[in-house]
């Protein structure tokens, strides 16, 4: 009920005019009755209890012509409706004996002979169109048969060429079978001599992880020394960064050191090549001198030595001479004594002969005591001077001893210069390098901690690995086992394989027969093929001639259906 | 006054008078004998004259640690005797109040050897009496030793 009847329509309508033609009056008449305030309350419930009367008086009139006008045209509508989309089965009852009563039983009666007609018509054609398709169907079927057979024997004569080609195809690959089968054959043995490799290879998989095994218990256990090395490493460390504390103190004491011996032999340098260089020129040159005065001095009391035995030998002679005058003296004064009176001027002479003679005689044992002491003196001189030359010697040895140590001690302080330079450079780069050290000593220690870490991560890694490796022996074991298994069967498959390859030798021998026999069977068939095709055609031609029939009854059929479709076509758009 | 020819031996100082001396000698070469006395040293040749050599300190028993270098040649009794002794001294002119008496023991010496003590300044002179100094015994076997050598010398002088 989408569309609005025309009642409602209608009934709607003519209740807004009456309200509005109310609504106005009742506008009119309390603006010129609302100034006065006592009739005010009394106006407002009179006017609203009019409308309430209104209202219910308006749905009654309402209800009642639904009922009795409404209804009736609209059931009229829906079955007409129904007729318009082919639903022929309407039944149209119940209507009061007015006007839209005999539209209704007007309506029925004209649809049941609508439906009377239609039925017959449909009968007639049905039986037609079931004898045509009969016909048809039967036809079909020859034609169908007709075209499987010809259809089958392409198929067959199709399905003999490419069994042919196929067993052609087949002929080969037996050929290629048989050639490979061969190749097989040798592949395999290649395979089962690889397999026996592979069965050693595991062995000595086997062997090798066995070696393994043991070489991870080895790292095992020296992963453990490392972890107590790391320890003492790690104790070393510390050590080592206290002494590296030590040893950058020493290190700037060093340097100062360094330093002042630097400016120390520096001094050293100039004193010993300016002040000790000319000295010990000056020395050696003394020395010289020294040593030739006292050479000549020795010469000298040599000389004096053998002067002094000249005059003892001299003195010899004067005290033989002495003694002689004494004696001569003596014996005078005997003769003058002797004399007497004469001889008494004589004897005077005597005493003064012999007088000098002991005066000759007390000097000269005074000069040879003298010339005695000159003599050991001299002795002792010359005792002293070949003391004295081998001091000079020893001296003057000693003196270019002393220039020779100055040159070398010049050389050494030269060269302690420059070392003490280079000590004092190396030394302020060794108190850099030395800080560099600490700080690398500082990220050793850092490094040892992390180190000591991963030490005792890699024993525990070492203890895992050790027992993967054990399981791996197992299975390294059990894929021994399995080489030697699969070996074992490897060879089984060689013999299976050689068998096949005779029976596959059979097999081409078989096929080549078969092609043959496949030939003539072939030649066969193109005959039946002929015969087929000929059939056809005359099949065909009689199918033509149905076909013209078939249309002809169609279009009766249509004509039948016709009025039914125009029905069905006209009705929608009437209504 | 008489003068002394004045010698020493060892320490002692003995005069002798100036004329019984002949000549003062150096050290000569000394020839022994066999039977000479023990106080004989031997005889030396002075220009042919062998003379008998005596040696005083061993006929005093004094014995002289200086060797004896001097010969004095004296008359004794018509014969020439060498004395043997240490150093002729000096001549010295002793008065007779300086020349005192003997005294009767004197160091072992028989006095019948001294005429008596000559005092020369701060020293005591013992004076010989050389006469008496040889025993008439020693003076035979003396002149018999004397003849022997002579007669050797006449032997040896026809020789040669």
């Amino acid at each position: 009920m989408k569309k609005d009847s025309i009642v409602r329509k209608y009934i709607i309508t003519v209740s807004l005019v009456f309200f509005l033609g109310e609504g106005i009056l009742w506008v009119l008449f309390v603006s010129q009755l609302w100034h006065r305030s006592e009739i005010r309350q009394s106006l407002a419930f009179l006017s609203i209890g009019q409308l309430v009367v209104l209202v219910a008086v308006l749905w009654v009139m309402y209800f009642l012509f639904q009922k009795r006008v409404g209804r009736p045209i609209e059931i009229l509508g829906r079955e007409i409706k129904k007729v318009m989309t082919g639903q022929m089965d309407v039944k149209i009852q119940g209507f009061e004996k007015n006007e839209l009563g005999d539209i209704a039983e007007g309506l029925g009666f004209f649809i049941d002979r609508l439906n009377f007609t239609t039925r017959k018509l449909r009968a007639i054609s049905d039986s037609v169109s079931m004898a045509m398709v009969q016909l048809t169907l039967t036809f079909k079927s020859v034609t169908q048969g007709m075209q499987q057979q010809v259809g089958a024997i392409h198929e067959m004569m199709n399905a003999i060429r490419q069994a042919n080609e196929s067993h052609k195809n087949i002929t080969e690959n037996t050929d290629k079978l048989i050639s490979s089968s061969t190749e097989n054959v040798t592949s395999l043995l290649e395979i089962k001599a690889s397999a026996e490799e592979i069965a050693m290879s595991t062995d000595r998989l086997f062997q090798v992880t066995e070696s393994a095994y043991s070489t991870v218990a080895e790292i095992s256990q020296t992963a453990k020394t490392i972890m107590t090395n790391t320890d003492e490493t790690f104790s070393a460390v510390e050590d080592t960064s206290a002494a590296m504390d030590e040893m950058n103190s020493s290190v700037k004491e060093v340097e100062s050191v360094a330093k002042e011996s630097a400016s120390l032999s520096s001094q050293v340098t100039k004193v010993a090549s300016e002040v000790g260089m000319i000295t010990i020129v000056d020395a050696v040159e003394a020395m010289e001198k020294i040593s030739a005065e006292v050479q000549r001095s020795s010469e000298i009391i040599t000389q004096l030595g053998k002067r002094s035995a000249d005059i003892e030998n001299i003195l010899s002679v004067i005290k033989d001479v002495t003694e002689k005058t004494n004696l001569l003296s003596l014996n005078a004064a005997i003769l003058a004594a002797q004399a007497g009176e004469y001889g008494k001027s004589f004897s005077v002479v005597a005493d003064e002969i012999r007088a000098l003679s002991d005066r000759t005689a007390s000097s000269t044992k005074n000069i040879s005591s003298i010339i005695k002491t000159i003599q050991t003196d001299i002795s002792e001189a010359i005792k002293t001077t070949d003391s004295g030359m081998k001091r000079v010697e020893e001296g003057n040895a000693m003196v270019y001893k002393v220039g020779d140590a100055l040159r070398e001690m010049l050389l050494v302080a030269e060269k302690s210069d420059s070392t003490a330079h280079t000590i004092e450079k190396a030394t302020e780069e060794q108190a850099k390098g030395l800080i560099q050290v600490s700080l690398a000593m500082e990220n050793i220690k850092k490094m040892m901690h992390q180190n000591k870490k991963a030490t005792q991560e890699e024993q525990r890694v070492t203890t895992l690995l050790l027992d993967s490796v054990s399981t791996i022996k197992e299975a390294a074991d059990i894929a021994k086992r399995g080489t030697e298994e699969s070996a074992v069967g490897i060879r089984m498959i060689t013999k299976n394989i050689e068998l096949a390859d005779g029976q596959i030798k059979e097999i081409g021998q078989a096929t080549a027969n078969q092609q043959k026999i496949n030939e003539i069977i072939m030649k066969a068939v193109e005959r039946i093929d002929t015969i087929g095709i000929t059939t056809k055609r005359s099949v065909e031609e009689l199918s033509m001639s149905l076909s013209t029939l078939n249309d002809e009854i169609e279009l009766l059929k249509k004509e039948i259906d016709a009025p039914k479709t125009i029905n069905r076509a006209s009705g929608g758009s009437r209504t | 006054m008489e003068k002394f020819a004045v010698f020493r031996i060892s320490d002692e100082d003995f005069g002798v008078r100036i004329d019984k001396v002949v000549e003062i000698l150096k050290s000569q070469k000394i020839y022994s004998l066999p039977d000479l006395p023990v106080f004989f040293s031997g005889v030396i040749n002075i220009r042919g004259d062998v003379i008998p050599l005596l040696d005083l300190g061993r006929r005093f028993g004094i014995h002289s640690g200086s060797g004896k270098d001097r010969i004095m040649i004296v008359n004794c009794e018509g014969e020439k005797i060498g004395l043997l002794v240490d150093e002729i001294e000096e001549i010295v002119s002793l008065t007779t109040e300086d020349i005192i008496a003997p005294p009767s023991i004197f160091k072992g010496l028989k006095t019948e050897y001294l005429t008596g003590l000559g005092k020369n300044k701060d020293k005591i002179i013992i004076l010989l009496n050389l006469d008496r100094i040889l025993t008439s015994e020693e003076k035979i076997t003396l002149r018999k030793s004397a003849e022997l050598i002579e007669e050797n010398n006449e032997r040896t002088g026809k020789t040669a």
